[in-house]
């Protein structure tokens, strides 16, 4: 796929943005995956440079793989809904749309038909990036319903188990037993099942993951993206920890994503 | 198809949960041809 129209003409790029500008001549625009991609991270411009997230956020390290790994970010468009993840998502050089709490997935629906009828030749991806409560709790029927619907657009949920954008409340995601801020005698009822959800609603491609492999998380993204253009709706489950609600030191982050992993981030 | 998928999954090893159709392995063993192609 030519990727030349990304390109500006050389007497007209200093009119342009200087962001865009530098995003085609040290950043991805334009160039093949193999020249970027999550493996030459640190060597060039990302589509995410800042963000406002808490130090030591998994979230924040998941959404710059998930930017570094899209296959055609020129023509992605990614949506999201209220929670810790747009903060970050927002910040980077691809249209984010803003969803009223919830309906990510009924806008994605909406726009990825409107993508194939207005550039026919030309393929658009559509990601909808959200976190637990916005995906599993409170967007639960229109993500259910998108997926029934066989809508062809990625949907990844960042899942911290807990609302940590809100004071620490307990989600459907959260784990049995967890005692948070604003649910200090502890969950009841275990984590939902949203990979058999996601299976069962006709999802073509499922993944759930902590993201301690770069590589592996960014081939995930990516089948889900190619599968999403080809087949039907695709589903990624990742976990990422909120430090702050679960008290878990910055430089612990990484052992917690391990070692849930191994434990509970399981069926 | 879900249970399947829980019996070949080696016990204990929960790093990575995959779940594709037959239609998206076939998608993605053409994904993989053109890019070993692109690089050879």
């Amino acid at each position: 796929m030519s990727l030349n129209y990304m390109i500006p003409a050389s007497k007209f790029k200093r009119y342009l943005p200087k962001d865009y500008v530098e995003l085609v001549d040290y950043g991805p625009f334009g160039k093949k995956y193999s020249e970027v991609g999550v493996k030459n991270m640190g060597t060039y411009k990302e589509l995410v440079e800042e963000h406002p997230m808490c130090s030591g956020c998994w979230m924040s390290y998941y959404i710059k793989i998930i930017f570094a790994s899209l296959p055609n970010p020129e023509d992605t468009v990614t949506i999201g809904t209220a929670g810790c993840g747009r903060l970050a998502i927002s910040q980077a050089a691809v249209p984010f749309i803003y969803g009223n709490y919830g309906d990510q997935n009924a806008m994605a629906s909406g726009i990825t038909r409107a993508f194939r009828l207005r550039f026919p030749d030309r393929q658009k991806d559509v990601i909808t990036i959200a976190g637990d409560g916005g995906m599993m709790d409170i967007g639960f029927s229109m993500t259910m319903h998108a997926w029934f619907r066989r809508e062809k657009f990625t949907t990844i949920m960042l899942d911290n188990e807990v609302y940590g954008n809100t004071g620490g409340q307990e989600s459907g995601m959260s784990v049995e037993g967890a005692v948070l801020k604003m649910s200090p005698k502890g969950k009841n009822f275990g984590k939902m099942p949203a990979m058999q959800l996601a299976i069962t609603a006709g999802c073509v491609y499922v993944v759930k993951m902590s993201p301690t492999n770069i590589n592996k998380a960014s081939k995930a993204i990516r089948r889900a993206i190619f599968a999403a253009r080809n087949l039907g709706p695709t589903f990624i489950h990742v976990y990422t920890s909120c430090n702050i609600e679960y008290s878990i030191p910055t430089p612990d982050v990484f052992r917690d994503a391990k070692e849930k992993e191994k434990r509970s981030f399981c069926i | 198809m879900y249970l399947e998928m829980l019996k070949r999954k080696k016990k204990g090893r929960f790093a990575f949960e995959e779940f594709m159709t037959d239609e998206a392995k076939e998608l993605f063993k053409v994904v993989e041809a053109k890019k070993k192609k692109e690089v050879s």
